[in-house]
Order: structure tokens, then C-alpha cells, then sequence
């Protein structure tokens, strides 16, 4: 069930009615029962490693708890009452975990892991085909596993409310990924249905990134990147920055889509994207995409390694498993590969001893900084966006040595539209560059503005729908 | 947990219902929008007006045909079902141009082909509908629809005027497929239809073979003109056409 097709317009409006309608816990099991028909929708095969993910790391959630020598009182947490305050949490800290409490760390980590391998390698083994979106409930477990283990947060006593915190539907097939430290405190709170300003734009807004930019460039990067080598570079060029567009606006879109609709319910997502084509080095690029992967790799992954220290190894070890993380597919390693190298080499260059400090931050080193990392980042895109590798290699080709061929007629651009992508192309620059907020509109030009969404809703929304690219991992 | 709120503000009214507005305006000057681009098909407006002249002889098939003198109702890619469904319109006579990459490729029009005609106002009776298995359409759904034609004028808005080096390339051997053949037979059966076997240049002739075939009453013009009469591979010049023009009406 996309979330722009009618019948998810069928399936929003019944359960925010079921859920106006219910009262006490029983919004919650609304909200829980619809998330698993959401998800089982696809396969209803798909519910069972997300339920044994769920009444596992539930059931170890609560061994951990216990396994902690010195509990203190004020953290008998009642059901559904998950509000770690600072002084909690600084208190949870104090208790010391017993030896038994990292092997259950270690058991769900592992079993999280091995299921989320076995399902992306072979899954004809459990005969079922990959669970869309598991990477994102698999890291939410793990997350949950580990901060309790860590003594950052009380382990849930609701099964009701660990299951709506794995299974919610809005983020459940492609994020952002959501920490129990965020969510798991929200279900204490009112919950309220309500459709405000917030939620709507944020909902019209991922719609339109995703059916009127996203849906409307992929034709065209679909149709080159099938065959590289039979174009010249200048449409390598175009459908490298054309798939630029089409993963942000798609991934993007869904998380807007995703944290609108939350909002109705209640609940509050984290951003997961800041603007990142606007990036002036690596590690601010990764600080504006997919957000909440970044901090995840980085809490979970980059500290305990050690950080800084060894910053080289455990830069390529997190960014190798950030790029696994998409798939169990060669070029994933070889994108989070190079994303590792640039993330080492580019801080070296940007502070090389030879640059003064105030030239550093001078415009025109800024801007020839931000073109350099997005130039990188392009190239990284061919990795992510062509599996085959030939097919990689000859786009990559192409796109450093750029063969001036202008010579566009007669290649049947016409019919993938060529033109009218690199309209939207630069429409999609205009709107990240101006950082466009609606909200700051006055009436009339927000009537205008809302009239022209609807006008373009009409005319550019796909005849076939297309599933949002990041549902695949 | 127990408070229930359920709050809609004014601003989001304005939001939604100005979306929807947007949506029911474009709705609306739909049938406008897409009369007034252009694109592809838009050639299909004037063969609309023709028929509703009902012309005593017309000629219909694809583009190899669009400069002949006779009233004309060919279209770029035209196939062989759209040329049955205009013949099937029509109380005179019509001659029914043939290619044989028409009659070897298996193509029935798409949603967007049949829009495209809705759109520009042809309404075929029903038993055209039947004989080309035209699907059931209605407006307020191909006006939904049509909205292809936007993004298509944008693609012909860059590509009037500017010289087409697309190079002619055969994909098929030459076979016959039955549904076109059929199509073919029943309306020869219904009308008074001349087939006109198209004028093949030396390169789609070498690729294609030997394509005789016959319907009722046929003529022959695949060897009709010379190379030169050709601009490209399979469209002949403006004497080219005059010529072919002139043979079909000696032999009417």
C-alpha cells in the first residue's frame, strides 16, 4: 500500500476515524492493528520476522532491566509511562549491568542481524521475498536493545507499546529511524487526532516531491542508466543529477509524508534531512542526509569503536556498514567505500595547513567547497544508482572523461523526456537553494501556492504509481 | 493518553480546499489545455475535422502518407487499427496505406493513443468501437487522463523545427500478424477500401523481403519510386508524394 495511491487515502481516513473514536489504550491498538495491516498488506509473510523482532527484543528488553544489580526505585516504571527524565536517565546510568546482560545484547544484536542477512541474501530459504523496510524496524530494535543495555532508557513494560513502537506504520517501511529514546516517550503523552497546517503541508510537500519531481525525473535516469555506454557524457551528466534529485525528493518525500501523518496521531519523527545538496564538505552532507541513519551509524557503531581515535578504520568500518546497511550488493560497499574515503581525505584538505583560517571561511572558498563535495557525491550516486557492473564502470567512465559530445539529435531523448526532466531539474535547484517554507506565506499567495500544487498534482502525477525507492532496504 | 482532541484550523481548510480547487480547475480546462499544446498526436485534430466532412475519397495510414493530395487522414504512427477506425467512420471511398512493419508488429493503440482521439473529439460509433476494440471511455476519466499531453508538448516544443537524424532500423522479419489481418479483411468487407501496399525505399525493401500480400481490391507501389524520391529512409520527398499521389488516382 503506497502511500500515494487512493486506497492508502481509504486506509489513513478509516483508522484516524477508528482512532477518534477509540478510546484510552484502545487508540493504541487502533494504531497497532493498522500498522501490521499496513505492513502485511504487501505479504502478510512479511509480519512474522517483524513480530519475532518485536516480542523478542521485548522480552529481552525486560531481562535486561532485571539484570541490572542496582535498580533504583524511581525507575519501576508503570506501563506506558516511558518519560526518562535527565535525572532518570542519570540514575538508570548508575545501575551496573551483571555479566548476563551483555550476552542478551549480544543475542538480540546478532539475531537481529542474522535475520536481516538471511532474509537479504537468501530469501528463498524462508520462501518469502525481502521484507520491505527491515533494515529500518531491525535498527530500531537494536537501537532499543542497546540503550536500555546502556542504561540510557528503562525497558519498556507495555508489549503494546513496543509493538507500536517497531510497527508504526508511517515510518515503519523507510523511516527515519526512530530511537526508543524519541518515541517510546511519546505513548505517555495525550494522544490526539488532529489535522492542522503542520501535517498537511508536510504531507502535500512529500507528495509533491515524490510524484511531481521524483516520479517525473526517474524515467529518464531509468532509461540511461539501463545502457551508459551508448550516451555521451552530457546525459550521463544530466541522469546522474537527475537521479540526485529523484533519490532525495523520493526519500525525502517519504519521510515528509511520514512525519505529517505521525503528527495527526501525535507523534513527532525526527528530521532526517537538512538541505544536504547544499553540503560544503562530507561530514556536513552527512549531517543533512538520512539523519537518522548518520547519528545511528554514529552512536552505535563509530563511538564504540572508538571515534576518533583510529578515526581512519572506524570511519571505513561504519561507512562500509552504512553502505551494507542498503543491501547485500557490491556496489552498496563500493558507495559506502567511497563515502568512507572522502569523509577521510576531505577534512585533510579543507584544513591543509596552508589555507588561512579566514579563507577557509571565505565565500568563495565555501562555494568552490560545496561544489566539490557535491561533484563528489554525484560520482558516489553512480555506485548506488547501477548494480552491473560493466554498466557502472562505463557510466563512470563517462562522467570524469567528459568526451564532448553535443550531438543529441536523433537518440531518441524526445521520447525519455530529456527536456522536461532538466526543467524539473533546476525547479527542484530553485526551491533547495531558497530553502522554500511555505508557512511563512501570506493567505493569498498560500491560496495561489495550494491552487498551483493542485493544478500540478493534476497534470505530472504518474499514471503508474512507483514504490518509494528506500522501501527496498 | 485519555484527552482526546481533534482540531482542524482555518488555515488547513484553506489548504486542502485550495488543492482540491486546483485540482477540479485543471480539471476542467483539461479538454482546453489539451486541444490548444502541442504534441505527437496532434494531427489528430485535423483528421477529426475531416472526417466530419465525410469526404467522398480519403486516405488514411501513417506518416509515410501525410503529403499525399487526397484528403488526408493520416497521423505519425498510425496503426492499422486506427486506420480501420477511421475507414469504418467514413461513407466514401478510402484508400488504406499499408507498411509492413503495420502489418508485422502485433500493436494495438494504448490508453494514451485512444485518449488522444477522445481528447481531440472523435466519437466513434459503436460498432467502430467493436471492430477495433476500442476500450469503453468517458469524459470526466480521459480528462484525468490526458494529462500526458503536458509533459509531452514540452518534449515537441524543443523538437519542432529541428532536423530528425533518427536513423530507420527494421526490427522484425516480415511476417503478417493475424489481428491486423483481420482488421483489414473486415473492412474491406464493410467499405469501399482500396489497399495501397506503401512505397519501400532500397534499405527497408532489403530488410523486409518480398511482403506481397492482398486484400480485395490492392495496389502495388513498393517499387514505385526511386531513391532519391525518398528523404529518408521510409518518407518520401514532396515529389516523391506527388508521384505516389498521381499513381493511386490512375489506378482508382
Amino acid at each position: 500500500m503506497l502511500f500515494q495511491t487512493p486506497e492508502f487515502l481509504v486506509f489513513f481516513v478509516t483508522v484516524a476515524a477508528a482512532v477518534a473514536i477509540a478510546r484510552g489504550r484502545g487508540r493504541k491498538l487502533v494504531l497497532l492493528i493498522a500498522s501490521w495491516i499496513f505492513y502485511g498488506w504487501w505479504s502478510p509473510r512479511f509480519l512474522v520476522p517483524l513480530l519475532i523482532t518485536t516480542f523478542a527484543d521485548y522480552a529481552i528488553g525486560l531481562l535486561l532491566d532485571g539484570a541490572r544489580t542496582s535498580r533504583p526505585q524511581s525507575l519501576a516504571v508503570s506501563a506506558g509511562d516511558h518519560s526518562a527524565t535527565g535525572r532518570d536517565a542519570r540514575s538508570l546510568r548508575t545501575g551496573r549491568p551483571r555479566s548476563g546482560a551483555r550476552a542478551l545484547v549480544a543475542i538480540s544484536v546478532a539475531g537481529n542481524l542474522s535475520m536481516l542477512a538471511l532474509l537479504r541474501i537468501e530469501p528463498g530459504l524462508v520462501h518469502m521475498a525481502v521484507p520491505l523496510g527491515i533494515s529500518f524496524y531491525t535498527f530500531h530494535s537494536i537501537s532499543y536493545i542497546v540503550d536500555v543495555y546502556r542504561g540510557e532508557l528503562p525497558a519498556c513494560r507495555s508489549p503494546l507499546d513496543y509493538a507500536l513502537f517497531i510497527a508504526f506504520f508511517p515510518e515503519l517501511v523507510a523511516g527515519p529511524i526512530v530511537r526508543g529514546k524519541q518515541f517510546l516517550p511519546q505513548l505517555a503523552r495525550e494522544v490526539v487526532v488532529r489535522i492542522d497546517e503542520f501535517a498537511v503541508m508536510r504531507v502535500t510537500r512529500g507528495l509533491a516531491k515524490k510524484v511531481l519531481i521524483a516520479d517525473n525525473v526517474a524515467p529518464f535516469a531509468n532509461a540511461v542508466f539501463a545502457d551508459p555506454a551508448q550516451w555521451p557524457s552530457i546525459v550521463i551528466w544530466t541522469a546522474t543529477i537527475a537521479f540526485a534529485v529523484q533519490i532525495y525528493c523520493d526519500f525525502s518525500g517519504y519521510t515528509d509524508i511520514a512525519i505529517g501523518l505521525a503528527h495527526v496521531f501525535g507523534f513527532e519523527l525526527p528530521v532526517n534531512f537538512d538541505h544536504p545538496y547544499l553540503a560544503r564538505d562530507m561530514r556536513d552532507f552527512w549531517r543533512r542526509w538520512h539523519i537518522s541513519l548518520s547519528t545511528w551509524l554514529r552512536d552505535y557503531v563509530y563511538i564504540p569503536l572508538g571515534g576518533r581515535e583510529h578515526r581512519v578504520r572506524n570511519v571505513m568500518i561504519t561507512m562500509l556498514l552504512g553502505g551494507l546497511w542498503h543491501g547485500t550488493s557490491w556496489n552498496f560497499v563500493l558507495w559506502g567505500a567511497m563515502h568512507g574515503v572522502l569523509l577521510c581525505v576531505m577534512p585533510s584538505v579543507v584544513e591543509a595547513p596552508g589555507i588561512a583560517p579566514a579563507a577557509r571561511a571565505g565565500p568563495s572558498t565555501t562555494l568552490g567547497m560545496t561544489l566539490l563535495t557535491q561533484l563528489c557525491i554525484l560520482f558516489t550516486w553512480i555506485a548506488f544508482r547501477v548494480r552491473e557492473p560493466h554498466a557502472m564502470l562505463a557510466a563512470m567512465r563517462k562522467f570524469v572523461l567528459f568526451d564532448f559530445d553535443f550531438a543529441l539529435a536523433g537518440r531518441g531523448l524526445l521520447t525519455i523526456f530529456f527536456f522536461s526532466t532538466i526543467a524539473l531539474i533546476f525547479v527542484f535547484a530553485i526551491l533547495h537553494v531558497r530553502r522554500f517554507d511555505p508557512s511563512r506565506l501570506r493567505t493569498p499567495a498560500f491560496i495561489a501556492m495550494c491552487i498551483g500544487i493542485g493544478i500540478a498534482f493534476f497534470f505530472l502525477w504518474p499514471a503508474e504509481q512507483t514504490p518509494f525507492i528506500y522501501f527496498q532496504f | 493518553m485519555t484527552v482526546v482532541r481533534s482540531r482542524v484550523s482555518s488555515r488547513t481548510f484553506i489548504a486542502l480546499g485550495s488543492i482540491v480547487f486546483g485540482i477540479f480547475l485543471a480539471w476542467l480546462a483539461a479538454p482546453f489545455i489539451f486541444t490548444h499544446l502541442p504534441n505527437d498526436r496532434d494531427r489528430i485534430r485535423d483528421v477529426v475535422r475531416i472526417v466530419q466532412t465525410q469526404p467522398k475519397v480519403a486516405i488514411v495510414g501513417n506518416s509515410v502518407v501525410m503529403q499525399l493530395g487526397f484528403p488526408n487522414l493520416a497521423t505519425p504512427g498510425q496503426t492499422i487499427g486506427e486506420s480501420v477506425m477511421l475507414a469504418n467512420e467514413l461513407h466514401g471511398r478510402v484508400i488504406l496505406v499499408v507498411t509492413p512493419w503495420q502489418l508485422a508488429t502485433p500493436a494495438t493503440l494504448n490508453a494514451q493513443g485512444w485518449n488522444a482521439w477522445w481528447m481531440y473529439g472523435f466519437r466513434p460509433s459503436a460498432e467502430t468501437r467493436a471492430l477495433v476494440a476500442m476500450p469503453e471511455l468517458n469524459d470526466a476519466m480521459e480528462r484525468f487522463r490526458s494529462r500526458w499531453v503536458v509533459r509531452a508538448a514540452f518534449e515537441s516544443a524543443f523538437a519542432r523545427g529541428k532536423r530528425n537524424d533518427e536513423v530507420w532500423q527494421g526490427r522484425e522479419r516480415f511476417a503478417i500478424d493475424e489481428t491486423q489481418r483481420k482488421l483489414i479483411e473486415r473492412i474491406v468487407a464493410r467499405r469501399d477500401v482500396v489497399v495501397v501496399l506503401a512505397p519501400l525505399s532500397p534499405i527497408v525493401r532489403a530488410h523486409y523481403g518480398n511482403w506481397n500480400v492482398h486484400f480485395g481490391r490492392t495496389i502495388d507501389a513498393t517499387n514505385l519510386l526511386q531513391p532519391n524520391e525518398f528523404r529518408d529512409a521510409t518518407h518520401p520527398t514532396d515529389a516523391g508524394a506527388r508521384k505516389l499521389t498521381t499513381f493511386i488516382e490512375e489506378h482508382l
